[in-house]
Order: C-alpha cells, then sequence, then structure tokens
C-alpha cells in the first residue's frame, strides 16, 4: 500500500534486445505488473521509485523507453508543489486548532450559592487561571486548595476541565445555625421622653398607666414580675405602647452649593479576544471624574459564547458645579427636604402640631421644625438574668 | 544415480521448477531462468530443467522482483518441454 502511494508508471519499451531487457529487468528485482507484448512494443507498470533504474537498464540494452502513464496521489501533490500557502495554512490551521484546545475559554463555578461567582472568577485569575490561560501549565491541585484558604466559605473546592472548558466545582461552608433563646425576658421601655397616651399589654406586667409622663429608658411593662403567689415570673414583655411626645429638628439650605452634575454620556466599544482588549474607535475617553458601565456581548456559535464579543462602555462624566440659589429657590428646596423627612419618618405616626422656627443668614436659611407626634414608644429591651452556675 | 542427485539437490534447495495453474486465469511459474518469446497469444519460459510454453489470448506477465512470474489471461493450454540446454 505504502508502495502505491509512492505512486505506479506505465511505460512503453521499444527495440531489438526486446526480450533481453525485459529478463534483466525481471531479474533485477524490479516489480513489474500488468506486462504486455505486442508486436515490437513492450508495456508494463512499476513503482515511481524504480523508473531510474529502469530507465538505466533501457538505456543500457539501446531500448527505447518513454512513460506513457504516471497514476497515483503522489503525482497529484507534486502539482501542488509550489503553492506554499497550502502548507503554511495548514500549519496555522493546525496550530490555531491546538492553541484553542489547550487554553482555557470558559470557566464555569457551580455550587455555589452565598459566594458570589464574580469573587470565584477573581480568586482564580490571581491564581493565573483566566481566560487565555495555558491548560496544561495549570496546576489544578495547587488552585484548589488555594481557592479554599483564600474564601472561608468554602468547604471544598474541585478544579477539572473538559477540552477548553474549566468547570469549577465548590461546596459552602454549612453554616452553624444561630442558637438564641426563643423568648429570653426582656421589658417594654421608653424609646423617647414621652406622655403615654394608650397601653396594650399582651404580655407581662404594666408599670405605668396611661398619662404617665415618661423618660426614655423607663421600664413601661415589665417582664419579670411576681404573680399572687410570690413566684417570681420571667417573661418576655410584648405590648403596644402610644404616647406623644416632642421632636425637634433643624432643616437648613445654603444659597451657594457645590453639586455633582452629569455631563452628556460617551459610548465607547472594546473588541474583547481572549482577555486582551483592542479599542474599536479612534481616541480615549479622559475625564478627572466619571462613572463607567460595562457590558460584554460575546459572539455565539450555535448557542455557545464564544471567548470573544464587543465590549460596550458608557461614560458618565461629573463635574462640580457651584449653584447659586435666590430666597426663594432656596426656600423651595427647603420644604421640600422637610417634606420628604416627614414622608420618610413619619407615615405612620400623627403628626399632631408643627411649629417652624425661621432663621435666615447671610450665607443660608434655617428652618427649627418642632413636631408634636403622637405614636409607638415601646422599644423591647431584653434581661440578662445570670443563671447562678 | 548422476541424474538424481543433481534433482535431489535442487529439491533440497528448492529450486525445482513449479508451475500453478488457477482456473484458466492466471499460471504461476517459479524458478525461472529468463523468458524466451512473448506476446500476446503466446509464452516461452525457460526454467532451469525445462520450457514452459503457453498458449492463450491477452497474455500479461507481473513479476514481482523474484524468480517466479505470474501470466495472467485467458490460458488454452500449458505446454511443458524437456529443456535442451540445462
Amino acid at each position: 500500500m505504502l508502495a502505491k502511494a509512492a505512486g505506479i508508471i506505465k511505460f512503453r519499451a521499444r527495440g531489438i534486445k526486446l526480450y533481453t531487457f525485459m529478463n534483466e529487468l525481471r531479474s533485477s528485482g524490479i516489480t513489474c505488473t500488468s506486462q504486455e507484448c505486442s508486436g515490437d512494443e513492450y508495456y508494463g507498470e512499476i513503482y515511481s521509485f524504480a523508473l531510474n533504474e529502469t530507465q538505466a537498464l533501457a538505456k543500457k540494452h539501446n531500448i527505447e523507453f518513454a512513460v506513457i502513464q504516471k497514476k497515483g496521489f503522489i503525482f497529484k501533490l507534486i502539482r501542488y508543489r509550489f503553492r506554499f500557502g497550502l502548507p503554511i495554512g495548514l500549519a496555522l490551521a493546525l496550530a490555531f486548532i491546538f492553541y484553542v484546545s489547550n487554553i482555557v475559554v470558559t470557566v464555569e463555578v457551580t455550587g455555589n450559592e452565598t459566594v458570589p461567582t464574580s469573587q470565584i472568577i477573581q480568586t482564580l485569575e490571581d491564581m493565573g487561571i483566566s481566560k487565555g490561560a495555558f491548560i496544561p501549565s495549570l496546576d489544578f491541585g495547587y488552585c484548589e486548595r488555594q481557592l479554599k484558604i483564600g474564601i472561608k466559605q468554602l468547604s471544598w473546592a474541585g478544579i477539572r476541565h473538559t477540552g477548553n472548558r474549566l468547570v469549577v466545582d465548590v461546596t459552602e461552608i454549612v453554616e452553624k445555625p444561630e442558637m438564641f433563646i426563643l423568648s429570653p425576658p426582656a421589658n417594654v421601655i421608653a424609646a423617647k421622653d414621652a406622655q403615654i397616651k394608650s397601653a396594650t399589654v399582651y404580655r407581662g406586667s404594666l408599670e405605668r398607666i396611661v398619662g404617665d409622663g415618661v423618660k426614655k429608658g423607663d421600664v413601661i411593662i415589665s417582664g419579670i414580675y411576681t404573680d399572687h403567689k410570690e413566684n417570681i415570673i420571667k417573661t418576655r414583655a410584648y405590648g403596644d405602647i402610644v404616647g406623644i411626645y416632642d421632636e425637634a429638628i433643624t432643616f437648613e439650605q445654603p444659597f451657594s452649593q457645590n453639586e455633582r452634575i452629569a455631563g452628556k454620556e460617551v459610548r465607547r466599544r472594546d473588541f474583547e479576544f481572549f482577555s486582551f482588549r483592542i479599542p474599536l474607535g479612534f481616541g480615549t475617553f479622559k475625564a478627572p471624574d466619571y462613572d463607567c458601565e460595562e457590558t460584554l456581548r460575546s459572539f455565539m456559535f450555535f448557542g455557545r459564547p464564544l471567548p470573544f464579543g464587543i465590549i460596550h462602555k458608557t461614560y458618565t462624566p461629573y463635574t462640580a458645579q457651584t449653584l447659586n440659589f435666590t430666597p426663594e429657590e432656596a426656600l423651595a428646596r427647603l420644604e421640600r427636604k422637610i417634606k420628604l423627612h416627614e414622608i420618610n419618618f413619619y407615615e405612620n405616626k400623627t403628626v399632631l402640631s408643627k411649629t417652624i422656627d425661621k432663621r435666615e443668614f447671610p450665607d443660608r436659611i434655617e428652618y427649627e421644625v418642632s413636631y408634636r407626634i403622637e405614636g409607638d414608644i415601646g422599644q423591647v429591651s431584653e434581661v440578662f438574668i445570670s443563671d447562678g452556675k | 544415480m548422476r541424474k538424481k542427485l543433481p534433482e535431489k539437490i535442487q529439491s533440497l534447495l528448492y529450486l525445482n521448477t513449479i508451475v500453478q495453474i488457477t482456473d484458466k486465469d492466471e499460471v504461476l511459474i517459479e524458478n525461472c531462468k529468463r523468458l524466451a518469446e512473448y506476446n500476446d497469444i503466446f509464452l516461452k519460459i525457460i526454467t532451469n530443467n525445462m520450457t514452459v510454453q503457453i498458449w492463450g489470448s491477452g497474455l500479461k506477465i507481473n513479476n514481482y522482483g523474484t524468480s517466479s512470474i505470474i501470466v495472467k489471461g485467458v490460458i488454452d493450454s500449458v505446454e511443458i518441454l524437456k529443456s535442451k540446454n540445462r
């Protein structure tokens, strides 16, 4: 088969000493098949590597020797022997296939629930495992140990690869559940200085009555009390205490204020090839203060993401600007602040009264707002009791 | 005795002429000395101790670098003649 791959040459021989030539051809050990003799012409087929020897024999016996046909794959290849692009292209293709087969194209993380995937990938990148890394040079055992050391929440890490896809399997530590007494003894104390408007006791002993004034920290419902049989009861006090209290807050609005103003967004695109970034377009973005948002759109091949794609970047430049307000504008901003505060903090409460004390200064306006509020003033405070041990 | 000894030696050294005919398509002749005559209907081969003549049509010869010849074609007859010259 190898000899056939070398090629077969069909020849024609003519001459007076034809039989001598034929016999010497046979006795010289040259394989000659499909021999035919018609008239004074002799045909045969030899392997291409025996051509020189056969021609020498023909010359020796003054035989007219002519090659009439060349058969075999080798003769087809010879036609392309000056096409250097073919072997170069083939070599490049093979090199590319070898390269892509032996570098990390994707990194998949499985088994993580609380530890973010980005944290694991970042830790792996610090160890040299990232897109484009040469797989045979990676020490998976060392990286697995380093991963467990680097991220405390992991109890086990395993790294394997299937072709150019790297899979990181992790198992997280199961945290010991927080152990606490379901109902430790606690009192309900006053969160503010207030006058008790109403008290609803669900559990515990009411220490104050409606109408009493209490200071911040005073016990309103006690979790430790003595029953009618002189037994000391320790329980978690529970109840709704509504009181009336005063609150004063100062709001101010300066006439001149520095603010961070967002400018026009600038978009740029980069081409990411494995871990390399090649900017698409001209010019670089420069600004002293900006926010940048990036999204990667990978090229897809039959639904699978490829290791290259386009990164879309959106830059939002900011400039510091001094805003100057007229007294009317400053007032409007101040009132907006007061309104926001009331919405955020007094939504579940009743504002009984509100007084505003205005103060104007050369550089600002101040409002001191005093509220009289009716709302929940109870706050649970645990009581730590020694068990005597 | 004299005739038998060379024959015995030939036999021991596997220098006998062997003619193997397969159907009427192929004839294998081993230990050939030379080809005396050849065309597409007649073939004459001289071996160590005999002459083999093959008649037929479309006769083609294949030799594979050994002292044997394979004749292919339509074989009509194979004649074995005692060699006059050894």
